[in-house]
């Protein structure tokens, strides 16, 4: 329980929310690189190699948490931020998409919480960022997202960021939930996460939801996104005029406006 | 009696769980022992199953006043505590869980095995391929059929005749067609014999029965007999497909599927034909034909001595700026077991070809 450090945060925003956090003198917390808004002065950056929990561990388990932060997609490196200075000072970190930042106590969680790659954005310094492989191979090939998840471990706070609006639910023993596999944003390892086919050729043709879902079965808690980023990718990529979208709102005058626009 | 903790879910309890004491009792299992919450379910209410995000993880589950609780054994060391003690009453549940979790796990492991052997399969056949090339390739090459072969061996003549002056009429090519045909009488192919006006002393052997020799070469050797000797050795590299699997090995498996599925392209086909010119097949294809060669010289009842001496002789007055010998190196080894094979194949009664080869070499262009 030492070795982490107690920081104090507020989210701002609504849609597109950051998280401040206030650091003591000598505490730090740890952020994906690129995440960063602002910060005071005194507060010092440093670049670590895997994902700066072990700083003892010597070159190979560094080496051994990197390759793993591969894997995860992420970049080889983390970014350490210490406030250095005398008295108190913030830093700031932004969501990368519209949705909510949620925090979560690890400690209050049982010490661990398992969330979807990339959804991580930044923790308390001591927070340790692995990664969960599904050892399942169904869950594995049809997952989609769900393959490769990350692992937050330690008793310290850690921000995870979910697009769109969350939801976050308990689950009772026993009880069940179906979701879209892009949805899921973390889990308590308490929960049972499986794959299950649609059943039905039909829907799983014209359904336009995808062959498989994600079945979620308690005890346990469960924060689910409403907009995963890869949903609203795939309507901004088929809206662009590149790939043969309109630009005007669906006006009966678009095509002929275009054609006046003139301003490709 | 042995205790352990255990992440608890129920109601009134954190969402999220809580980490609680629990006793192995004599009648069922003991939450909160020595506490005022102290409560004891008994162990025929419990309801063992596998579960959690890695689907290892002990849960123990039973309702209450019809809502339902739970135990989640996340760590291994907890469910050793808890097997080691079982209770008779949970035993046989535990049993299966234990069965469930081994099962699962090997099925995982054989699943991910496989799936890992699926994407590797590529990588490891070439592996094989590289390492001991010519068992596969020879299983390769046997599933080419043999007219699949000649019409590949009908193109890549086609693709190759343009730069040879192929002389089609007069004493020379009829001679050389006559011998081919007694030598190669019998064999599932069909074998079609040009001479090419081409002052080097050689020949080649296309798949699927082409063989060129060159005027060169006749004009070389004193007897018919000693040309027997060089038609009966391209010969034998038709026969035992060996200008086939050196193209195979030379252009890989891209080469193997055109050939099984009789589906040429443009490219592939000229590669072939500049292969042709440089193909090298080694000391023991060499050796093979050399000796198969001799067989069919005995079934044709010719002279094995011509294909000897002509060799010696060529090696005695050119060394390697006659083309035959760069191809067809006459090693010292390879003249010893020829020697040797034609001693060992004893004396057969041969019948002296009926060509004045004179007349022969005079039917052929001049330079």
């Amino acid at each position: 329980m030492a070795q982490m450090h107690e920081i104090d945060y507020q989210i701002f925003g609504s849609e597109m929310q950051y998280v401040e956090i206030e650091l003591d003198p000598q505490e730090a917390a740890v952020a994906e690189a690129g995440g960063m808004m602002y910060m005071e002065d005194g507060i010092a950056l440093e670049t670590v190699f895997g994902d700066g929990s072990q700083q003892k561990s010597g070159f190979l388990g560094a080496l051994m948490g990197a390759g793993k932060r591969l894997l995860t997609g992420e970049s080889l490196f983390m970014t350490i931020f210490m406030n250095q200075g005398s008295g108190k000072k913030k830093v700031a970190f932004a969501a990368p998409y519209p949705g909510k930042i949620i925090p979560l106590h690890l400690a209050d969680m049982g010490g661990q919480i398992i969330c979807q790659k990339d959804s991580f954005l930044c923790a308390a310094k001591g927070v340790s960022v692995g990664i969960a492989f599904q050892k399942k191979l169904g869950v594995g090939l049809f997952g989609g997202e769900g393959f490769i998840m990350q692992k937050l471990e330690g008793d310290g706070y850690a921000f995870v960021h979910a697009g769109g609006t969350l939801m976050e639910r308990t689950l009772a023993p026993g009880e069940l939930i179906r979701v879209d596999t892009g949805c899921l944003v973390a889990l308590q390892p308490s929960v049972s996460y499986d794959i299950e086919y649609v059943g039905k050729v039909k829907s799983a043709l014209f359904g336009g939801e995808g062959l498989f879902f994600a079945t979620l079965r308690g005890p346990g808690k469960v924060w689910l996104q409403s907009l995963p980023l890869s949903r609203l990718a795939n309507r901004i990529y088929a809206a662009m005029p590149a790939t043969g979208g309109s630009r005007e709102e669906g006006s009966v005058l678009g095509g002929l406006g275009n054609i006046l626009g003139g301003d490709r | 009696m042995a205790s352990f903790s255990a992440l608890c879910f129920g109601p009134g309890l954190q969402p999220h769980g809580e980490k609680i004491p629990v006793r192995i009792g004599e009648e069922g299992l003991c939450l909160w022992p020595a506490e005022p919450r102290e409560q004891i379910i008994p162990y025929q209410d419990i309801q063992v199953s596998a579960g959690g995000f890695d689907h290892e993880q002990m849960i123990l589950a039973w309702s209450k006043d019809a809502q339902a609780w739970s135990l989640t054994l996340t760590d291994k060391h907890t469910r050793d505590i808890l097997l080691a003690h079982a209770p008779p009453a949970l035993a046989p549940q535990l049993v299966q869980w234990c069965k469930k979790i081994h099962g699962a796990k090997k099925r995982m492991r054989a699943g991910w095995l496989a799936l890992v052997l699926f994407l590797l399969a590529p990588f490891l056949l070439l592996a094989v391929l590289l390492w001991n090339p010519d068992p596969v390739i020879g299983w390769a090459v046997n599933r080419i059929s043999i007219e699949n072969e000649q019409k590949l061996g009908d193109l890549i003549f086609e693709q190759t005749r343009p730069s040879l002056k192929l002389v089609t009429q007069g004493e020379a090519q009829r001679v050389i067609a006559e011998i081919g045909q007694k030598l190669a009488a019998g064999s599932p192919y069909t074998f079609k014999w040009h001479v090419a006006d081409d002052p080097a002393i050689n020949a080649f052997a296309i798949p699927g029965g082409h063989v060129v020799v060159f005027s060169g070469l006749i004009k070389a050797a004193d007897t018919p007999e000693e040309v027997a000797g060089v038609l009966a050795h391209e010969t034998e590299h038709v026969l035992q497909r060996h200008t086939l699997k050196a193209m195979v090995h030379n252009l890989g498996w891209r080469a193997v599927i055109a050939m099984v599925t009789g589906d040429w392209t443009g490219s592939l086909l000229g590669e072939f034909a500049t292969q042709m010119g440089i193909l090298k097949y080694g000391r023991d294809k060499e050796s093979e034909a050399d000796l198969k060669g001799l067989q069919l010289l005995k079934q044709a009842q010719i002279d094995p001595n011509g294909m000897e001496r002509f060799f010696d002789k060529l090696s005695k007055q050119g060394g390697v700026q006659i083309a035959l010998l760069s191809t067809h190196p006459a090693s010292k080894e390879r003249m010893e077991a020829l020697g040797a094979a034609i001693k060992e194949a004893g004396t057969w009664r041969s019948q002296p070809l009926p060509y004045d080869w004179g007349r022969v070499k005079a039917s052929l262009p001049v330079q």
